[in-house]
């Protein structure tokens, strides 16, 4: 019997090693893989999950190896992710500075506000600019969303500015739906108070745009937004000369600013100008400028 | 009869499906125990030499149908180790676990040896000394793990279907 087998097999394992591919045994291996190559597809395709748990726990090692790196390069990157949402909003607002520049066409040297100094000082901002960076006094401050304020006191590294808001600060403007001209005054954390001076008798609509009006002799350029008509504050005296302004800037949120280097002195003008609110000539000290030289103190800012 | 050899078609029908599909996903550094030549031993344990030699034609020439490679390779392979595990039959004493580990893990490793000789005979350059010594030892390892499992079952059943078997039970 074992021989007889023996034989036998060894009669099959010669024909189809000297037919090779093209034999009837060849066609006949390949008529049985194929019928029964849907049954092992079948069950492999359902065994896939065991074979898949079996072969993870002889990568635990690995895995687990994997896991740790995995979570680094994931910190990493929730890290930079934060990283890269600042810069995002830091370009946004540079691209609103630019676009604000490219709308003036003036020359402008940016700054970072580095110190709101409370008290006193509460309505007055530092910036990391100076005269090294070409800045001066009354120079016009600017950001994305309009008027800031003026320097006040120049070292030659650092500047102060007033700010639009201050109860010190006073700026020629103009409502530009109408054309009419008066004097804008800060309040502090109240809205500013506008007192239209030419044609007081015509309405002035409420959200009518308020900007800037150019004075003979002064470095604020015509056309920076300031705000807009709000209704007037209850308890002032209620008159059409009287008007209260929003500003567009947050006081309280300043970051970046623009210092208008090179804008043009304004043409004669026979209307009023930016006028120096009492106490004005003389800020408070309190100290000066980092790096300030001369006569101690900041000079009070005029027309 | 008959209900013998349908169970013997089945055993070496899953026995195919679970050396090519499922322990192929198992493999150990490449290397899947010889479950059909397990079942050989089964046959040859349960039946005798010439029985094991029969189901180990029969088995070798499906693998080599389904598994392809040249036909009657894998049969002469398992006649002789059906025949083998089988003589081995009067030699074993012990528990019969430890008697279905050695002669199933000897018996694969032989198995693989004897494949590797007969391919390296054929084709020279299909084999390497290393590579074949390590599957043996491999493949060898894992069947006797896995003997138990595959050899009690089939000789269970297998004893269950013999005609003296039968014939006890259709006289109660």
């Amino acid at each position: 019997m074992l021989a007889l087998l023996l034989l036998a097999a060894l009669v099959l394992l010669t024909l189809d090693f000297r037919e090779g591919d093209e034999g009837a045994l060849s066609d006949a291996q390949r008529a049985v893989s194929a019928t029964f190559a849907p049954v092992q597809d079948a069950l492999a395709t359902a065994i896939a999950p065991v074979g898949a748990f079996f072969t993870s726990i002889g990568e635990l090692g690995s895995l687990r190896e994997q896991n740790e790196a995995l979570e680094s390069e994931l910190q990493a990157l929730r890290e930079q992710q934060v990283m890269l949402a600042d810069l995002a909003q830091e370009n946004e607002r540079l691209r609103d500075l630019v676009g604000m520049r490219e709308r003036l066409g003036l020359t402008t040297s940016a700054a970072q506000v580095i110190a709101q100094p409370p008290g006193a000082f509460r309505w007055t901002a530092l910036i990391d600019i100076g005269a090294d960076q070409g800045v001066a006094e009354n120079m016009a401050v600017i950001n994305a969303d309009g008027l800031v304020g003026k320097v006040v006191g120049v070292s030659s590294t650092y500047a102060r500015v007033q700010l639009a808001a201050s109860p010190n600060a006073g700026y020629s403007v103009r409502v530009d739906d109408t054309g009419q001209h008066g004097l804008l005054s800060g309040r502090g954390g109240n809205p500013m108070q506008l007192r239209v001076i030419s044609d007081p008798e015509e309405e002035v609509p409420e959200g009518a745009r308020v900007v800037t009006r150019a004075f003979e002799g002064t470095a604020i350029p015509d056309g920076i937004p300031v705000g807009v008509v709000a209704e007037a504050s209850p308890g002032q005296l209620e008159s059409a000369q009287f008007l209260a302004v929003r500003p567009f800037v947050d006081f309280l949120r300043l970051d970046l600013v623009l210092v208008l280097i090179d804008a043009p002195e304004a043409p004669l003008d026979d209307g009023p100008g930016e006028e120096n609110q009492p106490g004005e000539e003389n800020l408070p000290g309190g100290g000066g400028l980092p790096g300030e030289e001369g006569d101690g103190g900041e000079q009070g800012s005029g027309a | 009869m008959i209900a013998r050899a349908g169970f013997l078609v089945l055993v070496l029908v899953t026995a195919v499906l679970l050396e090519t599909v499922v322990f192929a996903g198992l493999a150990i550094a490449g290397h899947a125990p010889a479950v059909v030549a397990l079942t050989v031993v089964a046959v040859a344990l349960a039946d005798g030499s010439e029985a094991g030699a029969r189901y180990g034609f029969v088995a070798g020439l499906a693998v080599d149908l389904i598994a392809g490679g040249l036909l009657g390779l894998n049969a002469i392979v398992l006649v002789l180790v059906g025949w083998a595990a089988g003589a081995s039959r009067t030699y074993l004493t012990g528990p019969p676990v430890l008697a279905q580990v050695l002669v199933g893990g000897a018996a694969c490793a032989a198995a693989v040896a004897a494949h590797g000789l007969l391919a390296f005979l054929l084709d020279p350059d299909s084999v390497t000394a290393t590579g074949m010594l390590r599957s043996v030892l491999a493949t060898g390892l894992y069947s006797a793990a896995v003997a138990p499992f595959v050899v009690r079952p089939v000789v269970a059943g297998l004893r269950r279907l013999t005609p003296a078997a039968a014939g006890r039970r259709s006289l109660k």
